[in-house]
């Protein structure tokens, strides 16, 4: 016994707190650092009955561990919990437990205290927490002053609906009150449209705005005509190019391009772009001040460009780095957060895209917005989903030119865990394949720059043997007759088409391939 | 300032407003003639061919606003038998200001009634209220 007292004094040389006992559990040894870190008198300590009456854990269970341990043979550790000691049971210590066995059939209980790990855990998380809801809170206060700015061009733009709405409201009851309404009956008709062809307008207007605000899917993606998100930043602006006469001119080289992005922060990207051209011409009188948005996709290029240009004072090269900093303002105090370009740049850079300045002192200013084609935003954005939750899954390659067949798809077969890669152009499709491997091809047929002949002709002509299934509507099934032991298409989905029916369409041609 | 066939001239970008005031218009006996222009070049067109009472312009449109090319007539031909309405949404005090020495009589708030329309053109041209 004096042997093993000598030898359990060792202990007392760990940092840990640790307690020694036998078979039947009964305390033989206690180390320094355990009386210090329990708070408990030795005294008390030595008259324990067994180790589990010193301390207890609601989360961790101290008995079963330590049985294990000693049925085993081995060492075992809990996972992490909080703890308290019998004597002292104010304190509460966030701890890992090990147990392992020793020389003579005895056994180490060694605690591995955490709790100043867990309380900084705790500590930045609350930090980062609150930075978070600062942030959003910020993002959300700029695009308040934005809107703000825009409102006196928009209240505008609804006053003339207005007027003629309440107008022709006046014009129906005065036609009522005749004596034979019916005579006007083509007046009041044209009184009627013009009513609500004014509420109409209003209603489109105070939507804009209330979605550029609130916006419920604030991090959500969906597939997205760029050109409609331009037209909506143009009618948010409008107004107040109007007000300072300043041209605002959109110029799309192909009305159809698809992007994988959240429609009201580039939308918010593009009205703050907008907005601060509109000043820069304003404050600096530019004759014939015009400001340009173009869509531009060059071929064979993994970007899609939005470029707003204007022909204002242009930006001085000194200031190029700093202009995207958080606060960075050339505006008087007061007149805008200085937050605008900072936060497009980090929306940008959300959608995997860069935004680029390109402008000299006297020669206007040009703001390049590359986004990534969507064949490769989708499926960068996807396969990082799916390496952290499903590593079985599949890559599915859906080609068709309708952004809501799209959106459905991606739903679909993204809850199914497997990586969904959208397209709506065959051509871009086919680049795509050529760098990346994908399991399961599914094409619409009538498209506009090339039909899905075409294209699995294409794919089968550059060696990839993946199963091919046509999306198609009933009337072009004889494309699929015709092209099934051309190009080796395996099947056909019907549009309309539900979601148990694509479901076991993929099941079906996944299982083709193993 | 009493006196029969009273010709107005109505400029406003949007049609549907100039119709609406027609309209509203034309159901007063004093008036004669109502004659619409959608932008000030057309108002001096018609101003060059024919003589108005009233001006009624909208404030904001494409081009000249409303007190430009009130300005514009009042530098071009003797208005001493003419009346000017300005028809706008809310103005800024400076736009006030401007009117006022442009040589506008009156403003009309938008979005605006029948009555408060008339009330204001009678009262510019002097007529008493039916």
């Amino acid at each position: 016994m004096a042997k093993s007292e000598e030898q359990f004094k060792l202990f007392d040389n760990t940092f840990e707190p640790v307690i020694i006992f036998n078979k039947k559990k009964e305390i033989l040894y206690f180390n320094h650092n355990f009386v210090t870190f329990s708070k408990s008198p030795p005294r008390v300590l030595k008259k324990a009955a067994s180790v589990t009456d010193v301390l207890s854990s609601e989360k961790i269970q101290i008995k079963k561990l330590i049985d294990s341990c000693i049925k085993e043979n081995q060492a075992v550790i809990s996972e992490e919990g909080q703890i308290q000691f019998t004597q002292n049971a104010e304190a509460i210590y966030t701890v890992v437990i090990k147990v392992f066995p020793i020389e003579d059939n005895n056994y180490v209980l060694c605690l591995n205290d955490l709790s100043v790990e867990k309380n900084l855990f705790d500590k930045y998380r609350d930090q980062i927490e609150e930075l978070k809801s600062t942030h959003s809170q910020i993002v959300q206060a700029d695009k308040l002053a934005t809107l703000g700015e825009l409102t006196a061009g928009i209240s505008h733009e609804i006053n003339n609906p207005l007027t003629i709405a309440s107008g022709n409201s006046e014009i129906i009851q005065m036609i009522l009150e005749n004596e034979n309404p019916f005579n006007q009956k083509e007046t009041l008709i044209q009184a009627i449209n013009d009513v609500k062809d004014s509420l109409e307008r209003i209603h489109i207007i105070v939507n804009n705005m209330r979605s550029f605000l609130l916006h419920k899917r604030e991090e959500k993606k969906e597939y997205c005509k760029l050109a409609d998100i331009i037209k909506t930043a143009k009618e948010l602006v409008g107004p107040s190019f109007n007000e300072g006469k300043v041209m605002l001119d959109i110029k799309l080289q192909d009305e159809d391009l698809v992007g994988l992005v959240n429609k009201v922060k580039i939308e918010q990207v593009l009205i703050n772009l907008c907005k601060n051209a509109l000043d820069a011409l304003l404050s600096a009188q530019t004759k014939n001040p015009v400001v340009t948005i173009e869509l531009i996709k060059m071929p064979k290029e993994n970007y899609l460009n939005i470029v707003v240009t204007d022909n204002g004072p242009g930006i001085p090269k000194e200031i190029h780095e700093d202009i995207f900093s958080p606060f960075f303002t050339t505006k008087e105090v007061g007149e805008g957060t200085g937050l605008g370009l900072s936060i497009c740049s980090k929306i940008i850079e959300s959608h995997q895209g860069a935004i680029k300045l390109e402008s000299e002192k006297g020669k206007g200013a040009k703001f390049t917005i590359k986004l990534p084609v969507i064949e490769m935003s989708s499926y960068s954005q996807n396969e990082i989903l799916m390496n952290q939750k499903n590593r079985d899954g599949k890559r599915i390659l859906v080609v068709d030119n309708e952004v809501q067949i799209l959106n459905i798809l991606n739903k679909f077969i993204e809850d199914e865990g497997h990586v969904f890669v959208g397209s709506t152009n065959g051509q871009e499709a086919l680049r795509f394949l050529e760098s990346i491997r994908i399991d399961l091809i599914i094409t619409d047929h009538s498209m506009p720059k090339m039909n899905g002949s075409e294209f699995s002709k294409k794919v089968r002509e550059s060696g990839i043997k993946c199963p091919i299934y046509y999306l198609t509507s009933k009337k072009n099934i004889e494309h699929f007759n015709q092209d099934k032991d051309k190009y080796n298409v395996s099947g056909l989905i019907l549009k309309p088409f539900t979601r148990e029916e694509i479901l076991e369409t993929i099941k079906l041609a996944l299982g083709e391939t193993n | 300032m009493s006196r029969s066939g009273l010709n107005v001239l109505v400029v406003d970008d949007e049609q549907k407003i100039c119709n609406l005031i027609k309209v509203f218009l034309s159901m007063s006996p004093e008036i004669d003639k109502i004659v619409t222009a959608n932008n000030s070049l057309q108002a001096m067109q018609k101003i060059q061919n024919q003589n108005f009472q009233l001006v009624i312009a909208d404030f904001k449109m494409e081009g000249k606003t409303g007190i430009e090319l009130i300005g514009q007539i009042s530098k071009s031909y003797n208005t001493k038998d003419m009346r000017f309405l300005l028809i706008s949404g809310a103005l800024q005090k400076e736009d006030v200001q401007a009117a006022m020495e442009s040589g506008i009589n009156h403003i009309v708030v938008k979005p605006f009634s029948r009555m408060q329309l008339l009330s204001k053109v009678y009262e510019v041209l002097e007529i008493k209220e039916p």
